[in-house]
Protein backbone atom coordinates (compact mmCIF):
# COMPACT_ATOMS: atom_id res chain seq x y z
CA UNK A 1 0.00 0.00 0.00
CA UNK A 2 1.55 3.63 -1.34
CA UNK A 3 2.04 5.95 1.42
CA UNK A 4 1.32 9.47 0.25
CA UNK A 5 2.82 11.15 3.06
CA UNK A 6 6.16 9.83 2.40
CA UNK A 7 8.33 11.08 -0.57
CA UNK A 8 8.13 14.39 -2.81
CA UNK A 9 5.60 13.43 -4.65
CA UNK A 10 4.73 9.68 -4.55
CA UNK A 11 1.41 10.23 -6.74
CA UNK A 12 1.42 12.48 -9.85
CA UNK A 13 -1.93 12.76 -10.45
CA UNK A 14 -5.41 11.09 -10.14
CA UNK A 15 -7.36 9.05 -13.17
CA UNK A 16 -10.65 9.06 -11.66
CA UNK A 17 -9.62 6.73 -8.07
CA UNK A 18 -6.77 5.59 -9.27
CA UNK A 19 -3.69 7.28 -8.12
CA UNK A 20 -0.45 7.52 -10.97
CA UNK A 21 2.83 6.76 -9.06
CA UNK A 22 5.59 8.70 -9.56
CA UNK A 23 8.06 5.98 -9.46
CA UNK A 24 6.99 3.17 -12.25
CA UNK A 25 6.52 5.97 -14.22
CA UNK A 26 10.08 8.25 -14.08
CA UNK A 27 11.10 3.76 -13.97
CA UNK A 28 8.98 3.17 -17.41
CA UNK A 29 10.45 6.88 -18.96
CA UNK A 30 13.85 5.61 -17.97
CA UNK A 31 13.73 1.98 -19.56
CA UNK A 32 11.96 3.53 -22.42
CA UNK A 33 14.46 6.59 -22.65
CA UNK A 34 17.63 3.79 -22.07
CA UNK A 35 16.52 1.49 -25.30
CA UNK A 36 15.92 5.17 -26.93
CA UNK A 37 19.19 6.40 -26.88
CA UNK A 38 20.73 2.79 -27.53
CA UNK A 39 19.00 2.23 -30.61
CA UNK A 40 20.15 6.18 -31.72
CA UNK A 41 23.84 4.91 -30.62
CA UNK A 42 23.51 1.93 -32.58
CA UNK A 43 22.64 3.84 -35.99
CA UNK A 44 24.94 6.53 -35.07
CA UNK A 45 27.68 4.00 -35.33
CA UNK A 46 26.42 2.41 -38.36
CA UNK A 47 26.16 -1.38 -35.62
CA UNK A 48 23.01 -2.96 -37.54
CA UNK A 49 23.99 -6.56 -36.14
CA UNK A 50 20.98 -8.64 -34.68
CA UNK A 51 23.50 -9.33 -31.95
CA UNK A 52 22.64 -6.02 -30.77
CA UNK A 53 19.12 -7.30 -29.84
CA UNK A 54 20.04 -10.80 -28.55
CA UNK A 55 22.59 -8.72 -26.33
CA UNK A 56 20.16 -6.09 -25.32
CA UNK A 57 17.52 -9.45 -24.69
CA UNK A 58 20.05 -10.57 -22.41
CA UNK A 59 20.82 -7.00 -20.67
CA UNK A 60 17.09 -6.96 -19.68
CA UNK A 61 16.81 -9.81 -18.90
CA UNK A 62 19.85 -10.11 -16.14
CA UNK A 63 19.56 -6.81 -14.82
CA UNK A 64 15.81 -7.85 -14.00
CA UNK A 65 16.82 -10.95 -12.18
CA UNK A 66 20.63 -9.26 -11.18
CA UNK A 67 18.01 -6.45 -9.42
CA UNK A 68 16.29 -8.64 -7.51
CA UNK A 69 18.41 -11.70 -6.12
CA UNK A 70 20.74 -9.56 -3.85
CA UNK A 71 17.78 -8.16 -2.05
CA UNK A 72 16.31 -12.03 -1.68
CA UNK A 73 19.42 -13.05 0.15
CA UNK A 74 20.35 -9.83 1.95
CA UNK A 75 16.79 -10.39 3.44
CA UNK A 76 15.98 -14.03 3.26
CA UNK A 77 14.45 -14.52 6.89
CA UNK A 78 12.11 -11.52 6.47
CA UNK A 79 10.78 -12.58 3.04
CA UNK A 80 10.11 -16.22 4.43
CA UNK A 81 8.67 -15.32 7.90
CA UNK A 82 6.14 -12.64 6.34
CA UNK A 83 2.92 -13.27 5.36
CA UNK A 84 2.44 -10.51 2.68
CA UNK A 85 6.19 -11.88 1.50
CA UNK A 86 5.21 -11.49 -2.51
CA UNK A 87 4.19 -8.09 -2.10
CA UNK A 88 7.60 -7.25 -0.37
CA UNK A 89 9.38 -9.07 -2.91
CA UNK A 90 7.84 -8.00 -5.75
CA UNK A 91 8.61 -4.34 -4.31
CA UNK A 92 12.66 -4.04 -3.86
CA UNK A 93 14.86 -3.73 -6.63
CA UNK A 94 18.86 -2.42 -6.68
CA UNK A 95 20.74 -0.98 -9.22
CA UNK A 96 24.07 -2.30 -8.52
CA UNK A 97 22.15 -5.34 -8.55
CA UNK A 98 20.80 -4.61 -11.78
CA UNK A 99 24.46 -3.44 -13.10
CA UNK A 100 26.07 -6.54 -12.14
CA UNK A 101 23.09 -8.79 -14.04
CA UNK A 102 23.04 -7.05 -16.83
CA UNK A 103 26.66 -7.31 -17.51
CA UNK A 104 26.46 -11.20 -17.00
CA UNK A 105 23.83 -11.74 -18.97
CA UNK A 106 25.52 -10.17 -22.05
CA UNK A 107 28.97 -12.09 -20.57
CA UNK A 108 26.78 -15.82 -21.04
CA UNK A 109 24.89 -14.39 -24.06
CA UNK A 110 28.50 -14.03 -25.73
CA UNK A 111 29.46 -17.28 -24.62
CA UNK A 112 26.55 -19.42 -25.25
CA UNK A 113 26.03 -18.13 -28.82
CA UNK A 114 29.51 -16.95 -29.53
CA UNK A 115 29.05 -13.81 -30.32
CA UNK A 116 32.57 -11.55 -30.78
CA UNK A 117 30.94 -8.51 -30.84
CA UNK A 118 31.43 -5.40 -27.84
CA UNK A 119 29.07 -3.34 -27.72
CA UNK A 120 30.13 -1.73 -24.42
CA UNK A 121 30.36 1.48 -25.61
CA UNK A 122 27.15 1.92 -27.19
CA UNK A 123 25.45 0.64 -23.78
CA UNK A 124 27.60 2.92 -21.49
CA UNK A 125 25.71 5.80 -22.26
CA UNK A 126 22.25 5.15 -22.22
CA UNK A 127 22.72 3.21 -18.85
CA UNK A 128 23.70 6.30 -17.77
CA UNK A 129 20.84 8.45 -18.68
CA UNK A 130 18.00 6.00 -17.82
CA UNK A 131 19.54 6.05 -14.39
CA UNK A 132 19.48 9.56 -14.23
CA UNK A 133 16.13 9.93 -15.21
CA UNK A 134 14.90 6.80 -12.87
CA UNK A 135 16.36 8.16 -9.84
CA UNK A 136 13.60 11.28 -10.21
CA UNK A 137 11.30 8.36 -9.45
CA UNK A 138 13.01 7.62 -6.15
CA UNK A 139 13.21 10.87 -5.13
CA UNK A 140 9.45 11.65 -5.75
CA UNK A 141 8.92 8.40 -4.05
CA UNK A 142 11.18 9.14 -1.17
CA UNK A 143 13.14 5.62 -1.43
CA UNK A 144 17.30 5.71 -1.58
CA UNK A 145 17.20 8.66 0.67
CA UNK A 146 20.72 9.68 3.07
CA UNK A 147 20.85 10.06 6.36
CA UNK A 148 20.27 13.30 8.54
CA UNK A 149 21.78 16.05 7.86
CA UNK A 150 22.41 19.42 9.44
CA UNK A 151 23.48 21.09 5.37
CA UNK A 152 21.54 23.97 4.18
CA UNK A 153 20.35 21.45 1.28
CA UNK A 154 18.61 18.68 3.38
CA UNK A 155 15.20 17.24 2.21
CA UNK A 156 12.16 16.20 4.72
CA UNK A 157 10.94 12.81 3.48
CA UNK A 158 7.96 12.76 5.73
CA UNK A 159 9.45 12.34 9.33
CA UNK A 160 10.39 16.06 9.80
CA UNK A 161 13.75 14.91 9.37
CA UNK A 162 16.23 17.05 7.18
CA UNK A 163 18.28 14.10 5.49
CA UNK A 164 20.94 13.46 2.41
CA UNK A 165 18.86 13.62 -0.65
CA UNK A 166 21.31 10.79 -2.02
CA UNK A 167 18.48 10.45 -5.50
CA UNK A 168 20.25 14.31 -6.32
CA UNK A 169 23.33 13.42 -5.79
CA UNK A 170 23.55 10.24 -7.62
CA UNK A 171 21.09 11.89 -10.81
CA UNK A 172 24.19 14.99 -10.90
CA UNK A 173 26.80 12.36 -11.08
CA UNK A 174 24.89 10.15 -13.51
CA UNK A 175 24.54 13.59 -15.36
CA UNK A 176 28.32 14.44 -15.31
CA UNK A 177 29.18 10.83 -15.88
CA UNK A 178 27.69 10.91 -19.14
CA UNK A 179 29.09 14.21 -20.37
CA UNK A 180 32.50 12.57 -19.25
CA UNK A 181 31.45 9.75 -21.55
CA UNK A 182 30.28 11.60 -24.72
CA UNK A 183 33.74 13.18 -24.53
CA UNK A 184 35.20 9.65 -23.98
CA UNK A 185 33.65 8.66 -26.92
CA UNK A 186 35.25 10.66 -29.37
CA UNK A 187 38.70 9.91 -28.40
CA UNK A 188 40.02 6.17 -29.30
CA UNK A 189 38.37 3.39 -27.66
CA UNK A 190 38.64 -0.20 -27.79
CA UNK A 191 35.70 -2.15 -27.99
CA UNK A 192 33.70 -2.03 -24.32
CA UNK A 193 35.94 0.30 -22.81
CA UNK A 194 33.69 2.80 -22.37
CA UNK A 195 31.14 0.70 -20.29
CA UNK A 196 34.02 -0.40 -18.35
CA UNK A 197 34.77 3.20 -17.34
CA UNK A 198 31.08 3.47 -16.44
CA UNK A 199 31.27 0.80 -14.60
CA UNK A 200 34.50 1.70 -12.67
CA UNK A 201 32.88 5.12 -12.07
CA UNK A 202 29.31 3.91 -10.80
CA UNK A 203 30.37 1.72 -8.37
CA UNK A 204 33.36 3.32 -6.83
CA UNK A 205 30.39 6.10 -6.62
CA UNK A 206 28.29 4.01 -4.84
CA UNK A 207 30.45 2.75 -2.87
CA UNK A 208 31.10 6.26 -0.89
CA UNK A 209 27.54 7.06 -1.26
CA UNK A 210 26.85 4.06 0.73
CA UNK A 211 28.27 6.23 3.36
CA UNK A 212 25.75 8.52 4.01
CA UNK A 213 22.70 6.36 2.68
CA UNK A 214 20.31 4.33 5.31
CA UNK A 215 21.27 0.58 4.40
CA UNK A 216 21.61 -2.38 6.49
CA UNK A 217 25.69 -2.98 7.68
CA UNK A 218 25.90 -6.45 7.32
CA UNK A 219 30.25 -7.18 7.73
CA UNK A 220 33.70 -5.31 8.28
CA UNK A 221 31.40 -2.18 8.91
CA UNK A 222 30.30 -2.33 5.02
CA UNK A 223 26.87 -2.48 3.59
CA UNK A 224 25.75 -5.51 1.55
CA UNK A 225 25.99 -3.34 -1.65
CA UNK A 226 29.79 -1.82 -0.59
CA UNK A 227 30.42 -5.25 -0.63
CA UNK A 228 29.37 -5.56 -3.99
CA UNK A 229 30.82 -2.70 -5.33
CA UNK A 230 34.23 -3.91 -3.92
CA UNK A 231 33.85 -7.61 -5.03
CA UNK A 232 32.52 -6.48 -8.47
CA UNK A 233 35.27 -3.76 -9.22
CA UNK A 234 37.96 -6.21 -8.31
CA UNK A 235 36.48 -8.62 -10.65
CA UNK A 236 36.03 -5.47 -13.50
CA UNK A 237 39.99 -4.97 -12.72
CA UNK A 238 41.35 -7.96 -11.80
CA UNK A 239 43.86 -7.91 -14.66
CA UNK A 240 45.07 -4.62 -13.79
CA UNK A 241 45.40 -5.97 -10.52
CA UNK A 242 47.13 -9.00 -11.06
CA UNK A 243 49.57 -7.02 -13.21
CA UNK A 244 50.28 -4.46 -10.81
CA UNK A 245 51.17 -7.80 -8.26
CA UNK A 246 53.72 -9.55 -11.00
CA UNK A 247 55.23 -6.18 -12.16
CA UNK A 248 55.60 -5.68 -8.12
CA UNK A 249 57.19 -8.76 -7.33
CA UNK A 250 58.96 -8.77 -10.87
CA UNK A 251 61.08 -5.64 -9.45
CA UNK A 252 61.89 -7.15 -5.95
CA UNK A 253 62.95 -9.97 -7.39
CA UNK A 254 65.51 -8.00 -9.75
CA UNK A 255 66.14 -5.54 -6.68
CA UNK A 256 67.40 -9.55 -5.13
CA UNK A 257 69.11 -10.96 -7.84
CA UNK A 258 71.07 -7.22 -8.01
CA UNK A 259 71.98 -7.14 -4.50
CA UNK A 260 73.30 -11.03 -5.03
CA UNK A 261 75.87 -9.85 -7.82
CA UNK B 1 5.82 -18.28 -63.08
CA UNK B 2 7.76 -15.76 -60.03
CA UNK B 3 4.22 -15.41 -59.15
CA UNK B 4 2.97 -18.84 -58.94
CA UNK B 5 6.40 -19.94 -56.89
CA UNK B 6 6.20 -16.70 -54.77
CA UNK B 7 2.49 -17.76 -53.86
CA UNK B 8 3.37 -21.65 -53.12
CA UNK B 9 6.17 -20.26 -50.91
CA UNK B 10 3.67 -18.28 -48.94
CA UNK B 11 1.09 -20.85 -48.74
CA UNK B 12 3.95 -23.37 -46.98
CA UNK B 13 5.07 -20.47 -44.98
CA UNK B 14 1.83 -19.48 -43.25
CA UNK B 15 1.35 -22.91 -42.00
CA UNK B 16 5.00 -23.03 -40.26
CA UNK B 17 4.78 -19.17 -38.98
CA UNK B 18 1.20 -20.60 -37.25
CA UNK B 19 3.14 -23.54 -35.85
CA UNK B 20 5.73 -21.07 -34.45
CA UNK B 21 3.10 -19.01 -32.54
CA UNK B 22 1.63 -22.09 -30.42
CA UNK B 23 4.92 -23.20 -29.89
CA UNK B 24 6.16 -19.70 -28.59
CA UNK B 25 2.65 -19.87 -26.57
CA UNK B 26 2.87 -23.54 -25.27
CA UNK B 27 6.42 -22.73 -23.79
CA UNK B 28 5.19 -19.61 -22.35
CA UNK B 29 2.06 -21.35 -20.80
CA UNK B 30 4.78 -24.31 -19.27
CA UNK B 31 7.37 -21.46 -17.76
CA UNK B 32 4.43 -19.95 -15.87
CA UNK B 33 2.68 -22.72 -14.99
CA UNK B 34 5.67 -24.08 -13.99
CA UNK B 35 6.41 -20.86 -12.37
CA UNK B 36 2.81 -20.90 -10.06
CA UNK B 37 3.11 -24.94 -9.81
CA UNK B 38 6.76 -24.42 -7.77
CA UNK B 39 4.85 -21.58 -5.89
CA UNK B 40 2.06 -23.87 -4.65
CA UNK B 41 4.54 -26.44 -3.60
CA UNK B 42 7.22 -24.37 -1.92
CA UNK B 43 5.98 -22.87 0.95
CA UNK B 44 9.31 -20.40 1.38
CA UNK B 45 8.90 -17.11 -0.81
CA UNK B 46 12.63 -16.76 -1.33
CA UNK B 47 13.34 -20.22 -2.75
CA UNK B 48 9.96 -19.94 -5.14
CA UNK B 49 11.49 -16.32 -6.33
CA UNK B 50 14.59 -17.90 -6.90
CA UNK B 51 13.57 -20.77 -8.76
CA UNK B 52 10.74 -18.20 -10.73
CA UNK B 53 14.10 -16.33 -11.69
CA UNK B 54 15.79 -19.61 -13.04
CA UNK B 55 12.64 -20.12 -16.02
CA UNK B 56 13.16 -16.58 -16.62
CA UNK B 57 16.79 -16.97 -16.88
CA UNK B 58 15.77 -19.91 -19.52
CA UNK B 59 12.88 -18.31 -20.70
CA UNK B 60 15.44 -15.47 -21.99
CA UNK B 61 17.67 -17.94 -23.26
CA UNK B 62 15.14 -19.57 -25.46
CA UNK B 63 13.76 -16.48 -26.80
CA UNK B 64 17.32 -15.58 -28.37
CA UNK B 65 17.73 -19.19 -29.35
CA UNK B 66 14.42 -19.15 -31.42
CA UNK B 67 15.66 -15.59 -32.60
CA UNK B 68 18.66 -17.35 -33.86
CA UNK B 69 17.58 -20.45 -35.55
CA UNK B 70 14.71 -18.71 -37.36
CA UNK B 71 11.94 -19.39 -34.89
CA UNK B 72 11.74 -15.57 -34.98
CA UNK B 73 7.37 -15.99 -34.56
CA UNK B 74 8.16 -18.25 -31.56
CA UNK B 75 10.59 -15.62 -30.35
CA UNK B 76 8.20 -12.73 -30.73
CA UNK B 77 5.39 -14.72 -29.20
CA UNK B 78 7.08 -15.19 -26.02
CA UNK B 79 8.67 -12.05 -26.00
CA UNK B 80 4.93 -10.54 -26.00
CA UNK B 81 3.73 -13.26 -23.09
CA UNK B 82 6.80 -12.71 -21.09
CA UNK B 83 6.58 -8.74 -21.26
CA UNK B 84 3.75 -8.45 -18.42
CA UNK B 85 5.74 -10.22 -16.32
CA UNK B 86 9.23 -8.36 -16.59
CA UNK B 87 6.90 -4.73 -16.48
CA UNK B 88 5.58 -5.87 -13.34
CA UNK B 89 8.65 -6.86 -11.30
CA UNK B 90 10.61 -3.53 -12.55
CA UNK B 91 7.90 -1.27 -12.07
CA UNK B 92 5.59 -2.36 -8.99
CA UNK B 93 6.34 -0.69 -6.03
CA UNK B 94 9.84 1.37 -4.96
CA UNK B 95 13.82 0.35 -4.79
CA UNK B 96 13.45 -0.61 -0.58
CA UNK B 97 11.43 -3.28 0.42
CA UNK B 98 7.93 -2.14 1.26
CA UNK B 99 7.20 -3.34 5.35
CA UNK B 100 10.98 -3.23 6.17
CA UNK B 101 12.93 -0.96 7.37
CA UNK B 102 14.88 -0.23 5.28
Amino acid sequence: MLNETWGLKPVLFYIGKYPVEAYPVFLLIAIATGIGVYVWQLRKDGIRSSNALYIAIFAIFGGTIGAKLPLIFIYWEELNSNPDSLNILLSGRTIVGGLIGGAAGTFLAKRMFGIKERLGNQLAIPVAIAMAVGRIGCLLRGCCYGQPTTLAWGVDFGDHIQRHPTQIYEIIFDLSLVVFLIWKKKQELKPGELFRTFLNSYLSFRFLLEFIRVEKVSSLGLTDFQLLCVISLIYINRHEIINFILRKKGKRYERQSKQLQ
Amino acid sequence: MNDNQNNSNNMENKPKTIIHILMGMGISVIAYALTIGIASVVNTMAVTAIMAFIILGVFGFLIVRFFRTGYTAAAITMLIFISPLLVFLLLFGACAIVGLPF
